[in-house]
């Protein structure tokens, strides 16, 4: 009975035609990469008489030995589909760009991290008082939005001829200056490279805009002198 | 210059902040991307050749449509500014000449700087038209299968070898399909030549799992000379194929595996006083004082006499 089953098995394989390659140097392989490099040497009367010919007989060789490997890696199976590990390529490669160094920390990640202070994360919504209702911390209908500020209440003592809104409107800008010019700083001193030319003497004024960028001087020249700009 | 600018200038929109962070260096790097540039003269191999090796590295290809008048080896810079400026690391420049026919420069850069360049000589080429029958999907990786023994003496040939790779290799994947491997690149080395030829992959049945491979030339096909070549130094090259130790595998320490396979550690002890370690209490083993019960009074030596004994003696 199974001299028969092996005769069967054997007239059935004889359908198909062979996965076997016999080569004489084994081939180097880099499944990571699908490569397989052939080491054996080349027919060269073959190569002159019918290149063409010899080159896909090789060709097909060599890729059945490839599919070979291919085919013998651990198999899973996902979406229908039949799935096989890759190993990780073997074949060293250069980069296309240099290691990206750590970022330094800023001046207030330093401070955090010595004090121990831990970020927590503030809601979306917040509840308005005035309003009794939900409103967003930022963005689109948010809690304190200027367009809802349309009166300021000034104490009796104060100057009545003064614009308390272009005011506030100066304390904002003067704000974002502030923080951009500590941004900015803070590049200058963790990243190399950021500060570039020699610091030049900075002249103190108590004049508060003396954060204010002038139009003229770009992030790049405060960058290089490494102080804040004159106003 | 970019990378002092990091940062210096804040993008606006979310849209320019993650084209800022695709395009910053980073510890796994995107697939490398192809620039294709066509010389201040082309002839018609040439720019077929270069829309035929464009298609092989698509969706990572950039293929110019102006000619840019550049010499790649006497003034690099031009090369280095078009990659810089579309984010690729991979060009391929095609230009023709009387003094160099059909000619095709084919290079890499590291931190936008060329690291290495090969000028090959287009002597035969069928474009991908030609070949009615083999096509493959777009975007699949492909096979690599690199034969001739040139590849692995010549210096010249070797880091042909490697660009080669690096170009034609394709995303890296932890995970393939087995359905997605449809096509072949092979490059054959032989007298100073190399063979470019693509083969459609069919897989046919063979009785058993693996199946038997039957190729179908697809396309396009290339004879490249070597011409002239710009390569790096090992050391420039060594640099720029460090890995980051972030992303180095760890390694673990005292486990180990025998010829079995089966896993062993190793654990390591202080000193220990074996004569008080703690152990479990048994109480038979514990050692007691000597009881009249099971011992003689007089001694070890003496043994009980029998009664008859001491009857029959007297």
């Amino acid at each position: 009975m199974d001299v028969d089953l092996e005769a069967v098995l054997e007239a059935k394989k004889a359908q198909y035609k062979s996965i076997e390659v016999r080569k004489d140097v084994e081939l180097q392989y880099d499944v990571g990469n699908l490569l397989a490099t052939d080491l054996n040497p080349l027919d060269h009367h073959a190569m002159k008489s019918r290149r063409d010919e010899y080159l896909k007989g090789l060709a097909r060789d060599n890729t059945q030995l490839l599919i070979n490997k291919i085919w013998q890696l651990p198999v899973e199976k996902a979406d229908g589909m039949i799935l096989v590990e890759l190993p990780t390529p073997s074949t060293v490669l250069p980069r296309e760009k240099p290691i990206p160094k750590p970022k330094g920390l800023t001046a207030w990640e330093t401070f955090a991290k010595a004090k121990g202070i831990k970020n927590r994360k503030r809601s979306r919504m917040v509840f308005d008082e005035s309003g009794q209702e939900w409103k967003p911390r930022w963005g689109y209908k948010r809690v304190d939005d200027p367009k809802d500020k349309w009166m300021i209440e000034i104490p009796d003592r104060a100057d009545p001829y003064e614009d308390y809104f272009e005011k506030q409107a100066e304390e904002k800008k003067e704000k974002i200056a502030k923080n951009e010019y500590k941004r900015l700083k803070n590049i200058s001193r963790t990243q190399k490279g950021g500060r570039l030319k020699a610091p030049l003497p900075p002249p103190l004024t108590k004049d508060m805009s003396k954060y204010q960028v002038r139009p003229e001087v770009t992030a790049n020249e405060c960058i290089l002198s490494g102080h804040p700009p004159t106003s | 210059m970019d990378m002092q600018n990091q940062g210096i200038v804040k993008p606006k929109t979310q849209r320019a902040k993650r084209a800022l962070e695709t395009k910053a260096p980073k510890l796994v790097e995107n697939t490398k991307s192809a620039l294709f540039i066509r010389g201040g003269h082309t002839s018609e191999t040439v720019t077929q050749a270069l829309k035929d090796l464009s298609v092989f590295k698509k969706p990572e290809a950039v293929v110019l449509r102006r000619k840019n008048i550049l010499r790649p080896f006497e003034d690099a810079t031009s090369v280095e500014f078009l990659g810089q400026k579309s984010d690729c690391s991979l060009f391929v420049f095609g230009s023709h000449s009387k003094k160099r026919p059909h000619n095709l420069v084919i290079g890499r850069m590291y931190d936008f700087h060329v690291l290495d360049m090969v000028e090959l000589g287009i002597e035969n080429f069928t474009s991908l038209s030609s070949f009615k029958s083999g096509s493959c999907a777009l975007g699949s990786k492909p096979c690599l299968v690199f034969a001739g023994d040139q590849f692995e003496t010549e210096v010249e040939f070797i880091r042909l070898k490697n660009i080669f790779i690096d170009f034609f290799r394709g995303q890296e994947l932890k995970k393939l399909a087995l359905d997605g491997v449809d096509h072949v690149i092979t490059f054959t080395a032989a007298e100073g030549r190399v063979y470019f030829r693509v083969f459609q992959v069919i897989l046919k049945k063979s009785g058993c799992k693996t199946p038997r491979v039957e190729l179908e030339e697809m396309g396009p096909r290339l004879d490249l000379v070597m011409r002239r070549s710009h390569l790096s130094s090992d050391s420039l090259l060594k640099q720029a194929c460090k890995k980051p130790a972030a992303v180095k595998p760890k390694k673990v320490k005292n486990v180990s595996r025998d010829s079995f396979g089966s896993k062993l550690g190793r654990v390591h002890m202080k000193r220990q006083d074996f004569t008080q370690l703690q152990t479990r209490k048994m109480k038979g083993l514990k050692r007691t004082k000597p009881h009249s019960s099971t011992r003689n009074k007089d001694g070890p030596h003496t043994t009980k006499r029998a009664k008859l004994d001491s009857t029959a003696s007297s």
